[in-house]
């Protein structure tokens, strides 16, 4: 973990656009935001390959999984 | 992550006074009780311990057998 | 994974001691100070009564490698002394929104505790301070290197709420989403610095 690599990253406008408003949103810096996207993209993955869902819950509606 | 942790002679007295009376630091997004599997090791010991005969008994018949 | 040199107070001999802040506790690691630790904790529970045990006398840090260890999002520390881990922490670096400001990103302390020789709650004679102290400091530096200007969260065991106040955390109330309702804390910018700097 001590050593870090670079990389380089081609956005298209969406994706940009997506991530210049996170940033801003969260007051995070962009490279902040490419990191926590890909911690959470990980997290999301692993459990899902072991066969546990992703569920998102609201006050109005009942419980929706969502499937990736 | 090299962590660049500094901390100065006066922050170790601040803080030993602070420390000093509390009981305990733990913090966790879930509790977790000592499990059955703790309690039961715990139960065996002690009715173990509290009849010594019978537990070289179970043994030499364990060994006769 | 790197090791970095601190001092805890040795409680026996009343004075500070070289520990080693461990950052990224291998699984190895964890395995030994789950052995140590458990250990230890069944020769205390035999001695108190079942209503001083703490509640979080179960927690398996060897199972939390294996579940948290593996994901970029979570970092493991630990402090250890004696050939000993003294305590441990369980830091998500998956960010979450300050409930004190809302527009802020806060790092979460998953779990941190200290090993049971060194808890008053079990023995009237514990080995180690400052163990927990140190470890709120690694979190509050964990924190700056996330961007988050030393904003940290946890949920306080009952027993340990005095602690964190004695930290500078902020005692948010009881959380309802909280599966135990434990009390919700956050440190502030402020708090952080003047809780590492004492200004």
């Amino acid at each position: 973990m001590a050593e870090k690599r670079t990389v380089m990253v081609q956005l298209s406008e969406a994706e940009w656009d997506a991530l210049e408003s996170l940033a801003e949103k969260k007051d995070l810096s962009k490279v902040a935001v490419m990191r926590q996207a890909l911690r959470l993209y990980q997290l999301v993955d692993v459990r899902m390959a072991e066969g546990e869902k992703l569920i998102f819950e609201s006050k109005k509606s009942k419980k929706e999984v969502l499937v990736l | 992550m090299k962590m660049k942790l500094k901390l100065s002679d006066k922050w170790y007295q601040i803080r030993t006074k602070a420390e000093a009376g509390c009981l305990d630091i733990a913090a966790g997004m879930s509790l977790e009780p000592v499990s059955k599997k703790q309690k039961i090791r715990k139960a065996k010991k002690t009715v173990s311990t509290r009849s010594t005969a019978s537990k070289v008994k179970t043994i030499s018949r364990t060994r006769a057998s | 994974m790197s090791r970095s040199a601190v001092k805890i107070l040795n409680l026996r001999a009343n004075r500070l001691v070289t520990a080693t802040l461990v950052s990224g506790v291998s699984i190895r690691e964890a395995q030994i100070a789950q052995m140590h630790w458990s250990r230890a904790l069944q020769k205390y529970l035999e001695a108190i009564p079942k209503e001083k045990w703490p509640e979080h006398g179960g927690w398996d840090w060897e199972a939390k490698h294996k579940k948290y260890g593996r994901l970029a999002a979570y970092r493991f520390y630990g402090v250890e002394c004696a050939n000993k881990m003294q305590g441990m922490l369980l830091l998500s670096t998956l960010l979450r929104t300050s409930r004190i400001d809302k527009k802020k990103q806060i790092v979460y302390g998953v779990y941190l505790a200290s090993a049971p020789w060194n808890l008053r709650l079990l023995t009237d004679a514990p080995e180690y301070s400052l163990v927990g102290s140190v470890l709120v400091a690694t979190a509050i530096q964990a924190s700056h290197d996330e961007g988050c200007e030393g904003r940290i969260s946890l949920h306080a065991l009952e027993q340990s709420e005095g602690f964190y106040k004695s930290c500078g955390m902020k005692d948010l109330g009881v959380d309802e989403e909280h599966e135990n309702r434990l009390k919700y804390f956050e440190m502030t910018t402020k708090a952080a610095k003047i809780f590492l700097t004492g200004k």
